[in-house]
């Protein structure tokens, strides 16, 4: 009797002790992410958009998350620089902000990867992590690897292997013809789809390659003439911006009746011109696709609602994600341990269960095969009000279009990798029971 | 285009040396000594631009190239030298990116320099947009769409400068600063100097006279060339990355409209033209969106109240008010240019003021002004502002034109 | 064959769009001396006012309204800016169109924001006018080298058989003259931007359809502008028509060649290094360097060999003051 009394005082006691708490923790840590990307000059359409996508999904993270953190998204306009990629850097590490967010051109992510790494190598204990949310090029995850970078969208190779995947199922696809733009980025893309299709399907031809300038080409009704004159059945291409935009145009006024594999025709303003046309030829091979049910459906609507325009960055909600349970895991919100917890780290974001590999930092997720089609029941969402949708078709689980990362990178040594953590308070650990 | 410009009176050389080398003396943080190398570096591009404008009549619309390839040709020796370990100090680094782009001039310079005025503007455009376009095609050179990266720390120690602290990369670009300012001393004292003017003046009458215009101008290029090299070795140490984007036409027009805009043919006007563009490219970018809608009205204003230059207005100003032989006259002009500050101020929050409102109509919020909280969609705030731009410029107007009629009959001595 | 004949036309749709465009510019300069750096701007302008009229009013109101909404603006900008620095010089006025040209991008920017409108080919205009090897010659090309071929033939007309166009003639080559037999020679001037202008806003207009409508059109058709104007020869509407056509073929046809310099060295009997002196160095880099991917280079590479051996451009014979 006395001694149920007594352990009815003392679990009072441990429960009020759990309830205070709380009441300490109330002032959530905030983390300064830096959104480094072009907010004037051509490439700012792209840019705000990708601004706002990052603000919109911090506001609802901050609602509520597993980290108990609050994330504050810092702009920083580098004009889709590289000079001025790494002015902006610079003018962030002086705030005292340790994440840096940026995903608009290859070449300021290079620039910018390097800049990161001289900058932890310099200050050590003052280390910056870098989200790279958008550019693709394999030197960031191959030749010019760092620990400190984080790769979010899918390589180059595991794009294409989805694609050629698609492309060898289909018996009707005997001529291919690539276009694509004249830069690394574009020559790589060429590269692996000429060794996965000659692999797969050695009975197609690759019957064409064009390399065009960046953002130079005004007509591009040549280059379709050209397609035409070598009969080939569809066009692989990850043009972007007007580059993609100006050739599917093309491709329409000219009647081409080949399909047209993308990269980007989902990217801020291809939908609208691509408009009400070309039901079944337009085919999208990417990360997200906007009839995906579950949580990206209310981030769609959300965003439309607040800033009328397509969410169409969704890996945005793929970095908090990625950020809150690394955090979660590492009980800090310090880089070196949050990028630490990142490595190897499976968590659940809008399209499944996904994987930070740790071998090359590359985040490992399901890549979908969609096709240009009016909106239909199965696939309801009107994609910039065209009464279009990309109507999903097939989806590709990580694990068929990961390659072997081809990365060695330093790993900054330190003895202690995570912190203790703190006993749980149980009921039957206070002392004097049982 | 003045006549007799003069690169600096003897007296002023020592002020401009010691204002360049007095932060090395001041605690600053490392953000103002990274914004005084952009500083050096800009003040360089805009001095080469000016030098070929104001005493060779030429305008240059491809000096991005040269400054490019200047960080390109540093970029590439510093990896080379710390790769093979060769004792060439860093800080030397950029001497060499001068001679490569005085080399890359003397290679395409005859063809720009075969007649003057608009043949070289159009020469020089084309060189340069066609460098920036095969800049991402050709990989050895250029390093494809990253760049060459490098490390400004890699190489060996010289006069205990490891060049890791922000303080001793400007400390470099002050020397190449001061370097350059000699370099157009003695260029304005020399035979190329004079001969230069003469051919800017009547190319026909030089030639008559025995000069060819094609090698006077030539020469000149060459010079300009090297200030750019320079530039860009500069930069590169600053940043330690050379990249293509630096090439273009954009870069191009707006380092040379800068130059004109502030008349930067003499060291003090270079300086406000690198004060300038460095602070709107720079610091009014993350201050506002608005900001080259700023610069283009700055131009605009310029271009009808200072055609010259504002240096060479402020320097005709000084010497008529000088001359004038009445000191009240001064606070005239200090009045002007306070009113004028003011009304520039007025007229950006107005920008700002719109720019918000269409922030607003998408999802945007409040606008932060001056520490000020302030609604776009308000009607008070923009009477505000209005009144107050108005204001403002009105007076500016009233006291520039008492100033003008005080000054209209004052003769000044040449 | 056919696909050759199809790019070929493709080509002069282009060229002509382009003509419309350097048309104005080489007016503007011939009578102002002034190079226009806004006329980019005036070409996005005028698409921009047609696709926003053309909501309301259909296509055919925009493609009307347009062209003399630029005019206005221009005019404007002409009297209020221009005409007092005309005695300044021209590098002034640069620096004033410059200014003004970066003034109206930034406008367009906070009205139609940053991203681009979606101006499309109206449905009276789409399909195909012919079909060659396989694809269609389409109804709206056809329809843009009708309205350029229609605007600078009425152009031609002014200049050479009204009143107004006899005397920006004579304004020309005598303007001293022209104003001293009393009339208003900088009206004029301000007539003949305006004009201009209105070519520009037309092209941006009519052609926008086929491109993108973007603030960022305005720079990039910048320096292309100048290439064909300077190709062709400075200040003459016959050196606009040829620059235009070389331009717009060459850039065109040439992506139909797949070979390279090498190539053509290889059929002379001598083997271009691929590697000299690194594996992407500079030289082997250019001399197996595909026609079809320096496609977009040859207009300045053909600029450069032009302003070498014949600076006054292709079809103007050398001014007094440039031998120097």
């Amino acid at each position: 009797m006395y001694s149920s009394r007594r352990r009815f005082l003392s679990s009072l006691a441990a429960g009020l002790a759990v309830c205070a708490l709380p009441a300490r923790a109330r002032e959530l840590p905030l983390v300064k992410l830096a959104f480094i990307d072009p907010l004037t000059g051509p490439f700012a359409a792209v840019g705000q958009n990708q601004l706002q996508s990052w603000q919109f999904v911090a506001d609802r993270v901050n609602r509520g998350n597993t980290a108990g953190v609050k994330f504050e998204i810092v702009p920083f306009d580098n004009k889709g620089a590289v000079q001025d990629t790494i002015n902006a850097f610079q003018a962030a590490v002086d705030q005292g902000i340790r994440y840096v967010l940026q995903g608009d051109g290859s070449g300021a992510a290079l620039a910018l990867s390097r800049a990161v790494s001289r900058h932890n190598a310099r200050h050590p204990g003052k280390e910056i992590v870098y989200l790279n949310y958008a550019a693709v090029d394999p030197a960031l995850t191959g030749s010019d690897c760092s620990f400190w970078h984080f790769a979010l969208q899918p390589s180059v190779p595991m794009t294409l292997q989805a694609m050629t995947d698609d492309i060898r199922d289909r018996p009707d696809i005997r001529r291919v013809y690539l276009i694509e733009q004249d830069y690394s980025f574009g020559h790589q893309v060429a590269k692996y789809a000429r060794e996965m299709l000659a692999l797969k399907r050695p009975d197609i031809q690759i019957v064409g390659e064009d390399f065009v300038a960046l953002g130079q080409v005004k007509d591009f009704s040549p280059y379709i003439a050209k397609v035409q004159a070598a009969r080939a059945d569809c066009i692989i291409t990850a043009n972007w911006g007007p580059d993609l935009t100006l050739l599917i145009k093309a491709a329409q006024q000219s009647g081409l009746k080949a399909d047209l594999y993308t990269f980007y025709a989902s990217s801020l303003g291809a939908p609208s011109e691509i408009g009400p046309h070309d039901a079944g030829r337009v085919k999208l091979v990417y990360y997200s696709n906007p009839n995906l049910p579950g949580v990206l459906q209310s981030l769609q609507k959300g965003f439309r609602d607040k800033y009328k325009q397509d969410f169409s960055v969704p890996v945005t909600y793929t970095g908090l994600a990625l950020l809150t349970a690394a955090m979660t895991k590492a009980h800090s919100i310090e880089p070196l341990k949050v990028a630490q917890a990142m490595e190897g780290l499976t968590f659940h974001t809008f399209n499944g269960e996904v994987t930070l590999r740790a071998a090359d930092h590359q985040l490992l997720q399901p890549i979908y095969l969609s096709t240009w089609q009016p909106v239909s029941k199965a696939n309801p969402y009107d994609v910039e009000n065209t009464g279009y949708t990309f109507a999903l078709d097939r989806t590709y689980p990580a694990d068929k279009t990961t390659l072997p990362a081809q990365c060695t990178m330093q790993r900054p040594l330190t003895t202690e990798v995570y912190p203790v953590k703190p006993p749980k308070i149980t009921a039957s650990k206070v002392p004097g029971s049982d | 285009m003045t006549h007799t410009a003069k690169a600096l009176r003897p007296g002023s050389g020592l002020g401009f040396a010691t204002l360049v080398l007095l932060p090395l003396a001041l605690p600053l943080h490392a953000a103002a000594f990274s914004l005084l190398s952009q500083l050096a570096a800009a003040w360089l591009l805009l001095l080469s631009l000016g030098l070929l404008s104001t005493r060779s009549g030429l305008l240059s619309f491809g000096q991005a190239l040269f400054a490019g390839l200047g960080a390109y040709a540093a970029a590439h020796a510093m990896n080379a030298i710390a790769a093979h370990g060769w004792p060439l100090p860093f800080a030397l680094v950029p001497l060499y990116a001068a001679v490569f782009a005085a080399a890359v001039a003397l290679a395409v310079g005859p063809l720009c320099v075969r007649h003057g005025g608009l043949n070289f503007a159009m020469t020089t455009l084309s060189l340069g947009v066609l460098v920036a376009l095969l800049a991402p095609m050709l990989q050895g050179f250029f390093g494809g769409e990253g760049g060459v990266a490098t490390d400004r720390t890699a190489g060996p120690a010289w006069l205990g400068l490891d060049l890791l602290s922000q303080r001793q990369v400007y400390g470099v670009s002050a020397a190449y600063v001061l370097l350059g300012a000699a370099l157009l001393y003695r260029f304005d004292a020399s035979r190329l100097g004079l001969l230069a003017r003469a051919v800017r003046d009547n190319p026909l009458r030089a030639a008559c006279s025995g000069m060819a215009p094609r090698r006077v101008r030539l020469g000149v290029l060459l010079l300009s060339a090297a200030l750019a090299g320079l530039s860009g070795g500069v930069q590169t140490l600053h940043v330690e990355q050379a990249s293509a984007g630096g090439l273009g036409l954009q870069q191009s027009s707006l380092a040379l409209l800068f130059s004109l805009a502030a008349g930067s043919g003499t060291v003090w006007g270079a300086l406000l033209a690198a004060v300038m563009m460095v602070g709107s490219q720079v610091w009014l970018a993350t201050v506002s969106r608005a900001w080259m809608l700023d610069v283009a009205l700055v131009f605009l204003a310029v271009v009808l109240w200072a055609p010259q230059g504002v240096s060479q207005a402020l320097h005709d100003w000084a010497l008529r008010l000088r001359a004038s032989g009445q000191p009240d006259l001064w606070w005239g002009l200090a009045a002007l240019l306070l009113c004028a500050a003011l009304a520039a101020g007025g007229a950006g929050s107005l920008i700002e003021l719109l720019y918000a409102l269409r922030q607003q109509l998408h999802g945007g919020g409040m606008l932060q002004l001056y520490g000020l909280e302030l609604r776009p969609d308000s009607a008070d705030v923009w009477v505000g502002a209005a009144l107050f731009t108005v204001t403002a410029g009105g007076l500016a107007a009233v006291v520039g034109r008492r100033l003008s009629r005080q000054l209209r009959h004052v003769e000044v001595p040449r | 064959m056919d696909t050759l004949l199809l790019s070929a036309l493709n080509g002069l749709s282009y060229s002509l769009l382009l003509l419309l465009l350097v048309s104005g510019l080489t007016l503007i300069f011939s009578l102002l001396g002034v190079l226009n750096f806004a006329h980019g701007s005036f070409y996005m302008l005028g698409a921009y006012l047609a696709w926003q009229s053309g909501q309301w009013l259909g296509f055919w109101g925009g493609l009307l309204l347009a062209p003399p909404g630029v005019a206005l603006l221009a005019s404007g900008f002409e009297i209020a800016v221009l005409r007092r620095l005309r005695a300044q010089g021209h590098l002034p006025e640069l620096l004033a169109t410059f200014a003004f040209g970066v003034v109206l991008v930034e406008a367009a920017r906070l009205v139609w924001g940053s991203a681009a409108v979606p101006y499309a080919i109206p449905a009276a205009l789409q399909g195909s006018l012919l079909r060659l090897g396989g694809l269609d010659f389409a109804v709206y090309r056809g329809f843009v080298m009708a309205v350029a071929l229609a605007a600078l033939g009425l152009s031609w007309l002014l200049l050479r058989f009204s009143r107004v166009g006899l005397i920006v003639q004579a304004a020309l080559t005598h303007p001293g003259m022209v104003a001293a037999l009393g009339h208003d020679v900088a009206a004029v001037q301000t007539v003949v931007f305006a004009a201009g202008a209105a070519l520009a806003g037309l092209a941006g207009a009519v052609g926008a359809p086929l491109l993108v409508t973007e603030p960022d059109m305005a720079a990039s058709m910048g320096a292309l502008l100048f290439a064909v104007l300077l190709i062709g020869g400075l200040g003459s509407l016959r050196g606009a028509v040829v620059g235009a056509l070389v331009v717009g073929e060459l850039q065109t046809l040439a992506v139909a060649v797949n070979g390279s310099l090498a190539d053509v060295l290889l059929r002379l009997g001598w083997a271009a290094p691929a590697a000299w002196p690194a594996r992407d160095g500079l030289i082997p880099s250019l001399l197996h360097l595909d026609v079809a991917r320096a496609a977009a280079l040859l207009p300045y590479v053909l600029l450069l060999v032009v302003l070498l051996l014949r600076p006054q451009g292709l079809t103007r014979a050398l001014g007094g003051d440039e031998a120097l």
